[in-house]
């Protein structure tokens, strides 16, 4: 498992090492972060991990296509974004099966939790096939924090506050545990914060 | 045929109903004297043509769109925008081409109303039943008849809700031509409290006039009232028309309750370009059950409003897209208001090379609290020169809610084939009992006479996929 950090937002990511990679992009307020990631030989996995922290009167833009050119290609893209105060998160993920990609699996899932009371999310999920012989699919969920979870935790003796932070973390934690390059997994924790 | 070329003075024209239509036609293309010669043609009042040609200033200055499927090869100038409703594609049964004729056949629709789905008779007869309803319906002070007679009787309902709030003239492109040339389709008026047992159905009076290029469907459901609509048929629909723009609006009151249900099945040659829109009101309940399945390209997206607590929007739709075909469907639903809820079930099938697509809106306003939304969408894809899209928009300006979209692609699985072969079916009947699966959740909310056509022709439509 090899771990890419993109760098330089917008070129494209072709990856033709077969073999489990790992990429992981955080959005950054006020701009547009946008990779594109082509897995163009047969044997290529890749798990992109997409984190969004928008607090603050922040935008923030997450845009990911993965294209499939190669047969037994395999993609998963997971999104955890929470937004809070007047943030805004807006998240694109695509995944493009191509014809001939046979055998090839591509997965999308975009999790938002608003939690302030102006916070507010855009998300498209994009799902393109023009291959029969593949699985794909994709979900969205945008949801505030759960008041019974809120409720339950405040009544062991947390604030409102420490309560929130607490659920927070928990939403990311799932993700996080599947970081595998202890570095990078340190700077996601920063950046969580 | 010979045609005699008759010229309006429309200024001269009162609006009297006519006995006797002049044969009319209008030159193609689309101007202002087009709309006026059409105008003119149905005797309209004053205050309609001003309409149709704020519509055609309109139209003339939007662009085409620039999303969605390629609509180059549609020419408005080789359009005819006006076709008398009383002109035929065919002299007569023995013109009509074998395989046309050989589809009826086979999914059993009625000799009557095969020669008008051919396009052989202008007039498709079901008035004994229609008469019949019409009368009970009167009773309860409901109005269902042509929207070119609504004009002419109830001008006040119609200049209230027509091309007013729910779909403005200048909504799209598409929108605006229909605002310009619109001809045809059907006025439902349900008054408060009434509560409508039989489906209204523009069956009921299947004639050239309803089934036209751009015909407009108004639908106003009052105060606590319901209503069920079905407009359309299963089977294959020949018009002489390479454009299609229809324009459906339903105002749900609060509290009232409607269920739009549609079949298009257009020849392939045709553009499918239509606005279909809902208000619904404080605790209305709006119901969208569509089947595309005929059209070279379609765009289709039905709107719900929810602009009053406790609104509710139901879509369901089922899209076919065979060679040739471009299906580009979907829902649009905006929760304008607190505690509304909507759902969208969307199945589509892509086969011998057909693309289809999903491209649906869901919006929740900033103070819509407790707003709940789920969008699923299932595509089967038949082969692999066939193609199928998923693009939902997810615009949530407000917390409180819950949103939700999930959509996957599949095939038929071999072993699913192998199993259903090893109990003695055909390979062409376990493919089709297993399309007739996927599309169950919403053909069993299909009237039965459709649900019955529609399994027959996918099961044609299956033909020739196995091996």
């Amino acid at each position: 498992m090899t771990t890419i950090l993109p760098t330089i937002s917008g070129k494209p990511l072709v990856v033709t090492e077969p073999g489990q990679h790992q990429i992981i992009v955080l959005a950054q307020p006020e701009a547009t972060v946008e990779q594109l990631i082509v897995l163009a030989q047969p044997g290529v996995a890749v798990d992109v991990l997409v984190f969004g922290a928008v607090s603050g009167d922040a935008k923030s833009y997450a845009q990911t296509r993965v294209i499939h050119q190669a047969p037994e290609t395999t993609s998963q893209t997971l999104v955890k974004g929470v937004v809070k105060e007047h943030g805004q998160l807006n998240v694109s993920g695509a995944i493009t099966l191509q014809s001939g990609a046979k055998q090839a699996k591509g997965r999308f899932q975009a999790d938002i939790l608003l939690v302030g009371p102006d916070a507010s999310a855009e998300s498209f999920p994009i799902l393109e096939v023009a291959e029969n012989d593949v699985q794909a699919a994709h979900g969205a969920a945008i949801g505030r924090v759960n008041a019974e979870q809120l409720f339950y935790l405040q009544s062991r003796g947390l604030s409102a506050a420490e309560a929130e932070a607490v659920i927070v973390a928990g939403f990311f934690e799932p993700m996080l545990a599947n970081v595998i390059d202890t570095e990078v997994k340190k700077q996601i924790i920063e950046y969580i914060k | 045929m010979l045609k005699e070329q008759t010229v309006f003075d429309h200024t001269k024209s009162k609006f009297k109903p006519t006995t006797h239509r002049p044969v009319m036609s209008v030159p193609k293309g689309i101007s202002r004297h087009v709309v006026e010669l059409i105008s003119a043609e149905k005797h309209e009042p004053k205050w309609m043509l001003k309409k149709r040609l704020r519509a055609l200033e309109i139209f003339e200055s939007k662009p085409m769109p620039t999303w969605g499927p390629d609509l180059s090869g549609l020419d408005f100038n080789d359009i005819t925008f006006y076709i008398d409703p009383s002109e035929q594609r065919f002299q007569s049964w023995d013109d009509v081409p074998d395989d046309i004729k050989r589809v009826y056949d086979r999914i059993g629709v009625p000799e009557a109303e095969k020669k008008f789905l051919a396009g052989v008779v202008a007039q498709y007869e079901s008035e004994g039943l229609y008469n019949h309803l019409k009368a009970e319906w009167s009773k309860l002070g409901v109005i269902f008849c042509s929207m070119d007679e609504a004009v002419q009787k109830y001008p006040d309902l119609v200049k209230e809700h027509f091309m007013t709030r729910c779909v403005p003239a200048g909504d799209n492109k598409f929108s605006a031509l229909h605002g310009a040339v619109w001809s045809g389709g059907a006025f439902l008026y349900v008054p408060r409290g009434v509560d409508l047992k039989e489906p209204v159905q523009t069956y009921f009076f299947m004639n050239a006039e309803t089934y036209g290029q751009f015909e407009h469907t108004l639908i106003i459901v009052e105060e606590g009232a319901s209503a069920h609509y079905i407009e359309g048929c299963t089977a294959p629909h020949y018009g002489r028309h390479s454009l299609h723009s229809a324009v459906v609006e339903i105002f749900v009151k609060k509290g009232a309750k409607v269920r739009y249900t549609t079949i298009q099945n257009w020849s392939t040659d045709v553009y499918n370009l239509n606005t279909k829109r809902a208000l619904v009101g404080e605790d209305g309940q709006m119901e969208w059950v569509g089947g595309s399945l005929g059209s070279g390209v379609t765009m289709l997206y039905p709107c719900s409003m929810l602009m009053g607590r406790g609104a509710k929007a139901d879509h369901l739709n089922i899209a076919i897209a065979g060679p040739g075909q471009h299906k580009d469907t979907g829902a649009k639903v905006v929760h304008g208001a607190p505690d509304t809820s909507s759902t969208v079930l969307s199945k589509s099938i892509s086969i011998g090379g057909g693309v289809s697509s999903y491209r649906g809106l869901t919006r929740v306003v900033k103070g819509a609290k407790n707003a709940k939304a789920k969008i699923q969408c299932d595509a089967l894809l038949m082969d692999n020169k066939s193609q199928a899209n998923t693009w939902p928009h997810l615009y949530i300006y407000e917390p409180e809610v819950t949103v939700g979209h999930e959509a996957a692609t599949s095939r038929i699985e071999e072993e699913q084939l192998f199993y259903l072969q090893s109990r003695g079916l055909s390979a062409e009947a376990a493919v089709a009992m297993i399309v007739n699966g996927f599309l169950e959740p919403i053909v069993r909310e299909l009237p039965l006479e459709y649900a019955v056509e529609l399994n027959r022709l996918i099961a044609m439509e299956m033909e020739g996929s196995v091996g």
